[in-house]
């Protein structure tokens, strides 16, 4: 159990510091993948809601401490992306297939970002932040909309074809 | 689903204790353990993209140094024929020299600081660097290149580590004046974290391309005279009470390693 965690730790450290200190240096839209979240959907999909919970709070404090905007405001859409999720999987994706995974995919970059702009709009009425979202903003997230779906559909087809262990949660289609 | 909303329930609660404690600075000592833990692999990780990005640069460049070195040819025929831009090169050459010691001539106190990592959310144009309040610094001090040349300001201080807004950050602003005979003031605002501009310049003063433009004084923090960049364009519209000018940075902000941050 103990090295199950450790490894989650280190993994979920890995992903953050990938995504905001080595490709968010780059400054082009190619680099702006969301690997927070492409985990997220990933923990959703294939493990106990328990895990995704420890995701959410253990990337959204690091990502709160290095952010410009208000403390919090990761956590909170990490929180709610992750729930509204959780609930999707259990009321409308009970089907694992290659499909329903993109789905998932897209629906999660929409809620992110639906959260996300919601609580910067917020945060920005009340006085709490100075950033506002810039006509740029768009672009990332439409990219990030292809980009995550096409990491899942990877993950989906590499682990389907190259391991069993996860048989159980996909089915081929 | 009971069970999933009483654990959201309870994630929520947790993160309003934290944002609190973040809030009354009772998190500061974990959020710079954190950061000091994490710094060398960031570090780490930030030259590997930087190298990259030169690695990048290079090759799409490659393509277009033909043309380029066309038109440098060009312009170096221009200014060979015209005395008066050799001039204004010779005076500006003077000023660039002047910057790079700038530090020691201008007797300021400066405190080194290395960029450990930008910033995660998407919305601004910082960094992050390996200084925080134990090493004096405070909210907007000014952060200069190792050559003198303003880059940012301290946006957000933490006990060892700080976060720099970048002058093209959108809600960058810097009071400024362009070295013309008129002296003329404005204010440095960035543009969409890509390049910045200088804004509320009065119509009936006198600014060219080439001009350089420097810090006011004006604010408290920020001395007087730290060189922030050229003009590259001047927007006019009749009508208008102000004009404003497209400035073209001295330096790349890509490629920051060290910093200088000028402390009072």
């Amino acid at each position: 159990m103990w090295k199950k965690i450790i490894f989650f730790i280190l993994v979920v450290l890995f992903l953050l510091l990938v995504q905001f200190s080595f490709l968010a240096n780059f400054q082009t839209l190619i680099t702006r993948l969301n690997l927070l979240l492409v985990a997220l959907v990933i923990l959703v999909s294939v493990v106990d809601f328990s895990w995704s919970l420890a995701l959410i709070l253990a990337g959204g404090l690091i990502m709160d401490i290095y952010s410009n905007l208000p403390f919090g405001l990761f956590s909170l859409t990490l929180l709610v992306t992750g729930v509204a999720l959780e609930a999707l999987m259990l009321n409308f994706f009970t089907n694992r297939s290659l499909y329903s995974f993109i789905f998932l995919g897209f629906s999660a970059t929409a809620i992110y970002y639906l959260t996300f702009g919601a609580l910067v709009g917020l945060s920005y009425l009340i006085g709490l932040t100075d950033f506002l979202l810039t006509k740029d903003f768009g672009k990332i997230i439409g990219f990030e909309f292809l980009s995550t779906a096409l990491i899942l559909a990877l993950f989906f087809i590499i682990i389907d074809n190259l391991s069993t262990r996860f048989k159980t949660n996909f089915i081929s289609q | 689903m009971k069970r999933i909303i009483k654990l959201a329930t309870i994630a929520l609660v947790l993160i309003l204790f934290l944002s609190a404690l973040h809030y009354l600075g009772w998190l500061n000592p974990i959020e710079s353990l954190l950061v000091r833990v994490f710094s060398p692999a960031q570090a780490m990780l930030y030259s590997a993209s930087q190298g990259a990005g030169s690695f990048y640069d290079s090759w799409v460049r490659r393509r277009d140094l033909l043309a380029e070195n066309n038109q440098l040819r060009d312009w170096l025929e221009q200014y060979q024929t015209d005395y008066s831009k050799i001039i204004s090169l010779e005076q500006e050459n003077q000023l660039l020299k002047q910057e790079l010691n700038f530090i020691e001539e201008q007797q300021l106190k400066a405190v080194s600081a290395k960029i450990i990592t930008g910033v995660s959310d998407p919305l601004s144009r910082s960094v992050v660097i390996n200084r925080g309040s134990v090493d004096g610094l405070v909210k907007g001090l000014a952060v200069v290149s190792d050559r003198g040349i303003l880059v940012g300001k301290i946006h957000e201080v933490n006990d060892y580590f700080s976060k720099v807004l970048l002058l093209t950050d959108n809600n960058s602003k810097v009071a400024a004046t362009i070295q013309n005979t008129d002296q003329t003031a404005g204010l440095v605002e960035g543009q969409f974290g890509l390049s910045f501009s200088m804004t509320n310049i009065p119509q009936d003063q006198q600014i060219k391309n080439g001009d350089l433009v420097v810090t006011s004084g004006l604010e408290g923090n920020i001395p007087k005279n730290l060189l922030i960049a050229r003009i590259e364009s001047v927007n006019q519209v009749e009508n208008e009470i102000f004009k404003t000018a497209v400035l073209s940075p001295v330096i790349s902000f890509d490629n920051l390693s060290y910093v200088l941050v000028l402390t009072p």
